[in-house]
């Protein structure tokens, strides 16, 4: 496997599928970060991010039940998976350890 | 807008399973379809339409592709991969000899290419033009010395009589003038005044205006874009007018701008102006034979019958005229740049033996790297009698290891080449300021550098894959393996292969030495050869109208600067073509107008032998301060020979173009062409034409020359540009510009041969001393000095040294005979060159066979030995 690095909107996408617990497909990621943080993204750029993530080992994905929108086509739902989380957490505490260490900005 | 009746565009939907694989797809086709609806609600159905095509682009990426994921399970895609792998572990393993291999040959074929690329550029002259190869110029030849230029009136002739001629248009260079529009003012020296079928013949791409309209009027101009741009800048110069110097400041309407004339043509020019400016009756008779004639001629012309047509022509406007002196040809004008080098030939033409020299040099080096590469990739391959073995045993079919062999061998020839393409691309300007031509040396946009790598790539593949590859299939794995998969090879054949190939080379490398050697000989000497006069001290300027007619003043105002020894005034200098006439005796009879002798002659004053510093052999210079109305004439002695076949020419009186004088001197020849030809027959006449100024000045004080000559011009002429000068030196320096070119690059390129040979001789030493390793250990063991074993080890260069001298050196003497044949005066081949590069090659062999074999002699026996 390549590096396990995450990039930033990668970080994004991990974090929307595991908010979105069980119920996190392309679709749907794009939705959510739309609404959370109003940034406009395609959902080929998800599909990709997601798949580097399945490579990655971040996520695993199964194939779902199928709805009307989608007329009757069935969809990839991905969950995240523990090292996915670790992932998530690290990044988080290395931010956390970042900002401890930064001195109170004089602006 | 109901929302259950929209849908997302077929089309789109089709695109999508067009490109993406099966794994993907029902996914993705069921993302965008609930995105497109999502968005109907959004936008609207036009724009959600719009934006699904947007969608299905944008998921373009490869790991969705079909393809992609066909190819990364299909078998002979892995083995590809591991091909590659293999390749480039084997390439790294031994790092010297690939760099070898690999660098020889990108060196050879990027000189290769660089002299094809030449040859091309040169040997391509005029074929931009539609049909060039029915474009001719008609040429004559009075007693056996051929013309480029011909009567006015045959132009007009070619167009009404012949019926072979097609479109014929007359080419007439325009004086050296200046040029003006309102403030902008600059001195033009190459126009041409051209038939308004001028277009019809040759094909320039009009930028502004219509072409078969622009030369209809006479008050008209056509100019080149660049010329449109001095006079003209960001405005439309179409209907401007200009004012011309020579036609004492009438003004020209610009009709037509052209697009520069293409450096591949023989007839340049900035500017064309209608030849019918000089009226029907001028243009119609044939005199003035100042004038180019071309014509494009039909298909099916027959060019004996047309010549012979051409001659009755001639004969018809000269009746009393023997016909036995003059001879009329047609040149195809893409034959004019390389091929010929008439009286009044429009541009300093090229020379085709320099073309094939390099181009002869190029494949040269291309040979000796080739055989390099041969070499090392055989032997190379050979060495790998073991993994063969191992291969073989584990299960490898005769097939698949003929693959293998020729799959490596492809890859780094391929690298090879692209290499050697990048570094043309690379080195482009380099090689393009260098030759002052715009040489197409990218590959990727010239497909006359391309097809040649592809063919290289598959003759070196033949020879170098093909081989090793056949020969270790065909062995039994298990005999391979027994001796230790050196031994299992009967080598002697392949030797034979090897020290035919390498004999081939010290022979090419001996030959590209010697004739640099002699190249490099016969050059300087030319460019240090006594001229005859001093071209070192003198300046030319060309005189205009302006100028000619105060001449008197100006040469007084001229020998006022400081540092101004002598001016004279002339109808030509040396350096220069210098127009050729026939020299009439008087008190002699002669048969008719075409039979006089033929002389080419300079008008001057009598400052003139002083300003070149000529030698007066025999009788006197021009007497000073001569009468209006009375000539004299001095000859030099070829002159005398040419004209006087041995009897006294002093006293005798002549006639030179109208002139009657007396010949009052002989002086020494001197080389007023260059020293490709020997002197030819010269008449210099006492009737100035105040045509060029030579000026001979103090090298001391050059600069102050110089500046008191633009303080003249400015005092002088203070609306017109400045008055501009040449050094003679230079004029000579640029006539032997071809030469000085060929000097270096057949010396640059003879230094890549010896490197080459170097670099070749070494990768085969390196091989063979390693085979060897046992023996030489095993003699040193039992007592063998080092002297004796590198003795022993260097036998068989030397040998086939040898053989290649014997080859090589007759060789390069017939080669340098050929090429010498080019200049009337010629360097003797010297014995001592020959002898000096066979033992300067012979050094440089032993010395990059020595140092290995030194290497393999001096190491400890028990390192090679202790493995048994």
């Amino acid at each position: 496997m390549k590096g396990t690095h995450l990039g930033e909107l990668e970080e994004l996408v991990l974090l929307t599928t595991a908010v979105l617990d069980g119920n996190a497909y392309t679709v749907t990621i794009a939705n959510e970060i739309k609404l959370q943080s109003n940034r406009a993204i395609t959902l080929s750029t998800v599909h990709t991010s997601l798949h580097r993530l399945e490579q990655k080992g971040f996520v695993k994905s199964e194939v779902g039940g199928t709805t009307k929108a989608r007329g009757g086509r069935r969809k990839r739902l991905y969950v995240i998976t523990k090292t996915g989380y670790e992932a998530l957490q690290e990044a988080k505490e290395l931010r956390s350890k970042m900002w401890d260490l930064m001195p109170k900005p004089g602006f | 807008m109901n929302i259950e009746n929209s849908h997302p565009p077929k089309l789109a939907d089709r695109i999508l399973k067009w490109y993406c694989s099966h794994d993907y797809f029902e996914e993705v086709q069921g993302d965008l379809h609930e995105w497109f609806y999502q968005r109907v609600e959004e936008v609207g159905v036009k724009k959600a339409r719009r934006y699904y095509y947007l969608d299905v682009v944008r998921y373009f990426r490869s790991f969705r592709l079909k393809n992609t994921y066909k190819l990364s399970n299909n078998s002979k895609f892995l083995y590809m991969k591991t091909l590659f792998k293999l390749t480039f572990r084997n390439l790294r393993r031994d790092g010297l000899s690939a760099f070898l291999r690999i660098g020889n040959l990108s060196l050879g074929i990027v000189v290769f290419l660089l002299t094809l690329v030449y040859a091309r550029y040169e040997l391509n002259y005029d074929t931009f033009h539609d049909n060039h190869e029915r474009i001719y110029r008609m040429g004559h030849t009075l007693r056996g010395n051929p013309w480029a230029a011909g009567p006015t009136g045959l132009g007009a002739f070619l167009q009404s009589d012949m019926p072979e001629v097609d479109v014929a248009t007359r080419v007439m260079p325009v004086q050296e003038s200046w040029l003006k529009r309102g403030d902008v003012i600059f001195n033009e020296k190459n126009g041409q005044f051209v038939d308004e079928s001028f277009f019809e013949v040759f094909k320039h791409q009009a930028i502004d205006g219509v072409l078969s309209e622009a030369l209809k009027d006479i008050r008209s101009v056509v100019f080149t874009e660049s010329m449109a741009l001095k006079y003209f800048g960001d405005e439309n110069p179409i209907g401007q007018t200009v004012e011309f110097g020579d036609e004492r400041g009438k003004t020209r309407i610009v009709t037509a701008v052209i697009e520069d004339v293409p450096e591949q043509s023989h007839l340049q020019f900035d500017f064309l102006l209608p030849i019918m400016t000089f009226g029907e009756r001028f243009t119609t008779r044939w005199r003035n034979w100042g004038t180019y004639n071309y014509a494009k001629l039909h298909a099916d012309a027959d060019l004996e019958a047309l010549t012979k047509k051409v001659k009755q022509g001639y004969m018809d406007a000269y009746p009393n005229n023997d016909p036995s002196m003059l001879d009329t040809f047609v040149t195809p004008i893409t034959d004019i740049h390389l091929k010929t080098n008439h009286e009044k030939e429009l541009a300093d033409n090229g020379n085709i033996s320099y073309v094939y020299v390099l181009l002869s040099v190029g494949v040269f080096v291309l040979l000796i790297s080739c055989i390099n590469f041969v070499n090392l990739s055989v032997i190379k391959g050979l060495d790998r009698g073991k993994e063969v073995g191992l291969r073989k045993t584990i299960g490898a079919s005769g097939r698949q290891v003929v693959v293998q062999f020729l799959g490596e061998n492809l890859i780094v020839i391929c690298l090879a080449a692209l290499l050697s393409l990048i570094a043309l691309a690379v080195l482009a300007p380099v090689f393009r300021n260098f030759s002052e031509l715009n040489l197409p040396l990218n590959g990727l946009y010239n497909t006359d550098i391309l097809w040649p790598v592809v063919i290289l790539i598959i003759v070196l593949e033949l020879i170098c894959g093909a081989y090793p590859a056949v020969v270790l299939s065909r062995f039994k794995p298990a005999n391979i393996l027994k001796v230790g998969g050196k031994g299992a090879l009967s080598n002697r054949r392949l030797g034979f292969l090897r020290k035919g190939l390498i004999v081939l080379q010290f022979g090419i490398s001996l030959v590209l030495i010697v004739s640099s050697f002699l190249i490099y000989d016969q050059v300087s000497y030319i460019q240090n050869r006594d001229m005859g006069f001093e071209k070192d001290q003198v300046l030319v300027i060309t005189l205009e109208d302006e100028l000619r007619s105060g001449f008197a003043s100006f040469r007084d105002k001229l020998n006022g600067i400081s540092g101004v020894r002598s001016v004279s005034a002339s109808s030509d200098v040396p350096g220069y073509r210098i127009s050729i006439e026939p020299l009439e005796e008087l008190d002699i009879t002669r048969a008719d107008d075409f039979s006089a002798p033929e002389i080419r002659g300079i008008m001057t004053d009598d400052e003139f032998a002083t300003a070149y510093g000529l030698d007066i052999l025999e009788g006197r210079d021009f007497r000073k301060g001569l009468p209006r109305g009375v000539t004299e004439y001095l000859l030099n002695e070829a002159g005398v020979k040419h004209v006087f076949e041995g009897r006294d020419p002093l006293g005798k009186r002549v006639v030179y173009r109208g002139d009657t004088g007396r010949i009052v001197g002989i002086v020494k020849d001197f080389n007023y062409k260059t020293i490709h030809s020997e002197v030819e027959p010269l008449v210099i006449g006492s009737r100035p034409r105040w045509n060029m100024a030579s000026i001979r000045f103090d090298p001391q004080r050059t600069k102050e020359v110089l500046d008191g000559i633009a303080d003249l011009s400015e005092e002088l002429f203070p609306s017109l540009p400045a008055i501009e000068t040449e050094f003679l030196s230079a004029r000579f320096a640029q006539l032997y510009k071809a030469e000085t070119k060929l000097k270096s690059l057949v010396w640059l390129f003879c230094l890549v041969s010896i490197l080459l040979t170097m670099s070749g001789i070494f990768g085969v030493a390196t091989y063979i001393a390693r085979q060897k390793m046992r023996e030489i250990a095993i003699r040193k063991v039992l007592g063998g000095s080092i002297a004796s074993l590198f003795q022993l080890m260097s036998k068989s260069f030397v040998l086939l040294l040898i053989v290649s001298v014997l080859i090589a050196l007759p060789s390069a003497y017939y080669l340098s005979g050929w090429w010498l044949q080019n200049f009337a005066y010629q360097v003797p081949i010297g014995l001592a060159g020959f002898v000096f590069s066979a033992l300067g090659v012979f050094m440089l062999v032993l010395l990059s066979s020595g140092l290995v074999t030194l290497k393999a002699v001096r190491a400890n026996p028990t390192e090679a030995l202790k493995s048994d």
